[in-house]
């Protein structure tokens, strides 16, 4: 299996262990080589058979784009309710991040022909330029308004490219 | 990629692991072709929910076994124990590690077995053993029973032989 098919150690290592410092009072926990592994692979599996059941639903619901819904209900589905309040709470606050952000690009869009001279020489935001390529990896423009959003009103992702 | 951050509300929303990589392995599913950013983030978040339980449940049965580190057998007891994990999850993990077994019985705890010592040594207790004969015609019982009994006198014995006579 390619590293592109799996997911990164070093952040299975630090979640995996982060979590381990809070488990035990006496002492910190350590964890195998294969350990390791096997914990990579499961969040792996876990992806798939997330994605397969919301992916199930999203077809019985007759639509073509998974959605925030079809998520929730798979999570259900796969007896993982005690997930959903996290998620929910965490999802709150990625659309307040994603509004701030959408509210600063229409802004900074008048602001443009001024802004460009006092930027001009500087480096680029390193955010702003993490998002763009984000969006030109789903093949999509960023100054797109409603035509590619999905049905809850997010930008779509295409994983057939 | 940055740890995750706080936020006011304590929530955490910076993911940990990098969307594209789970967006690649989504893709592998052929079944799957279109996801929304807001599922894919959730799809995200989840996985680093369900590692955390893994490595939680993994090790209450480090600690339940007094045991310092977690290896594949605690997370495959971690699994076992959670129906909704072990149905996906169990036929997945590596097998656990079984000891080979031999060929043929080996030899009991009190004698184990030593490489051959080098030409020319002896064992230390062979000099409580009887000599073994290297003829193997001299180890055989004699055919006559008269003459495989020793002499009851040796004294006597020795008077029959002849002596050699000095003539001179």
């Amino acid at each position: 299996m390619s590293e592109a098919e799996e997911l990164p150690r070093s952040i299975v290592r630090r979640v995996v262990k982060d979590k381990l410092s809070r488990c035990s009072e006496d002492g910190e926990i350590s964890v195998s080589k294969d350990a390791l592994l096997a914990f990579s692979e499961s969040g792996r599996i876990f992806i798939h058979y997330l994605s397969a059941t919301a992916n199930d639903i999203c077809k019985e619901s007759k639509r073509q784009i998974i959605n925030v819904e079809d998520v929730f209900k798979a999570l259900e589905e796969t007896e993982f309710p005690e997930f959903l309040r996290p998620l929910k709470a965490s999802l709150e606050e990625f659309r307040k991040k994603n509004a701030g952000k959408k509210a600063a690009v229409s802004k900074g869009k008048d602001d443009e022909p001024r802004k460009k001279r006092k930027l001009e020489g500087e480096s680029p935001d390193k955010g702003e330029g993490s998002d763009k390529a984000e969006l030109s990896d789903k093949g999509e423009d960023p100054d797109k308004g409603e035509s590619d959003k999905g049905e809850s009103g997010d930008e779509t992702n295409d994983l057939k490219e | 990629m940055v740890m995750a951050e706080e936020e006011e509300s304590g929530v955490s929303i910076q993911l940990e692991f990098p969307k594209g990589r789970v967006k690649k392995i989504m893709a592998l599913d052929k079944d799957v072709k279109r996801v929304s950013s807001e599922a894919l983030f959730l799809v995200s978040r989840s996985t680093e929910l369900f590692l955390q339980f893994l490595a939680e449940k993994s090790a209450q049965v480090a600690i339940e076994k007094k045991r310092k580190t977690v290896n594949l057998e605690h997370i495959r007891e971690a699994v076992k124990r959670h129906q909704p994990t072990r149905d996906f999850l169990l036929d997945e993990l590596p097998p656990p590690s079984q000891p080979t077994k031999p060929d043929r019985p080996t030899q009991p705890a009190g004698r184990p077995k030593l490489d051959p010592p080098p030409r020319g040594t002896r064992r230390i207790d062979l000099f409580f053993r009887k000599p073994e004969l290297d003829d193997p015609a001299q180890a055989q019982p004699p055919e006559n029973p008269a003459q495989a009994q020793p002499p009851e006198n040796p004294d006597q014995d020795q008077a029959q032989s002849p002596v050699p006579v000095d003539e001179s």
